[in-house]
């Protein structure tokens, strides 16, 4: 770890004697900021390969993993998700969406919320909270084998609002439902 | 049909097979501490739910670790009769899987 230099062509003495200075760390520095960066880029092909090397053996379960949406999931802001989502599309509200919810919910960690949908052939449902830490719950997506209805049970946070997204006809439709939380459901 | 991985019930009126579900499963957000160690309890959670009619696969559902513990869902299947059977299956991130399944009388 000493010999940090590959130019420098000092007698062992010099070099022992410049790393009592303060000066000679700076030589020390970037040699370690290089180690560390081959390091990671080590580690990152050798788990992606490792990956594929598992993808071909079968071993990874065939699950369509990529119709998880995890950075929305994911995502801690309300704006982030649906940007995830649905990218830059106008957002319409509508009254043709219905949300059934308690108005007043006891238990936030069980909140039933039911969304009935008018609108003419629905393909996808998001349900998300605007007080949630995760603000997406849910998403459902639709046949035309199934009433565009869905009951589920959430949790909220906090009072705040349920939105529903719908998209139909190539349209991104929303409605809102306030919900006032008196036991909050996350954390604890 | 009762299971060990829950309930589920379905209905049959007017040709619309009305489905209610119960999923056993914790639905862990990882934010919740253990009640008497204080340790976090790490995120489990159902990623991807399949409803199927007669085999054909009629609405599927993603969800994330806002949806309650011991989940409850429920939807409507059109063009039902009798002798119809319904499935539901879901998959979590831990990758289990696990279907509930029954038969319109």
């Amino acid at each position: 770890m000493t010999a940090v230099d590959p130019g420098a062509r000092d007698t062992v003495e010099k070099v022992s004697q410049r790393l009592l200075k303060p000066s000679t760390i700076r030589l020390v520095k970037p040699c370690k900021e290089a180690t560390m960066q081959r390091r990671q880029a080590l580690t990152s092909v050798l788990s992606a390969t490792t990956l594929a090397a598992l993808w071909a053996a079968g071993l990874l379960p065939k699950v369509s993993w990529a119709a998880w949406p995890g950075d929305a999931f994911e995502a801690t802001d309300l704006q982030t998700a649906e940007d995830l989502l649905f990218g830059e599309v106008t957002v319409e509200d509508t009254d043709q969406i219905q949300i059934t919810t308690p108005d007043i919910a006891e238990n936030g960690r069980v909140v039933p919320v039911e969304v009935v949908i008018a609108l003419p052939e629905p393909s996808t449902l998001t349900l998300l909270s605007d007080g949630n830490p995760s603000p997406l719950l849910a998403r459902a997506h639709f046949t035309p084998e199934v009433e565009p209805r869905v009951a589920i049970r959430v949790k909220l946070g906090e009072s705040s609002n349920v939105i529903a997204l719908v998209e139909a006809g190539g349209k991104l439709y929303r409605q809102t439902k306030a919900v006032k939380v008196t036991a909050g459901g996350c954390g604890g | 049909m009762n299971s060990e991985n829950g309930k589920i019930r379905a209905k049959l009126k007017d040709g619309i097979i009305s489905v209610r579900v119960l999923i056993d499963h914790p639905m862990e957000t990882g934010s919740r501490k253990h009640p008497s160690t204080g340790e976090l309890i790490p995120r489990h959670f159902i990623q991807e739910v399949v409803c199927e009619h007669n085999g054909t696969p009629v609405m599927t559902m993603e969800w994330g670790w806002g949806v309650s513990a011991n989940p409850y869902l429920a939807f409507d299947i059109r063009n039902g009769a009798v002798g119809d059977t319904v499935r539901v299956s879901w998959t979590d991130d831990q990758q289990q899987s696990a279907a509930l399944e029954t038969t319109i009388k």
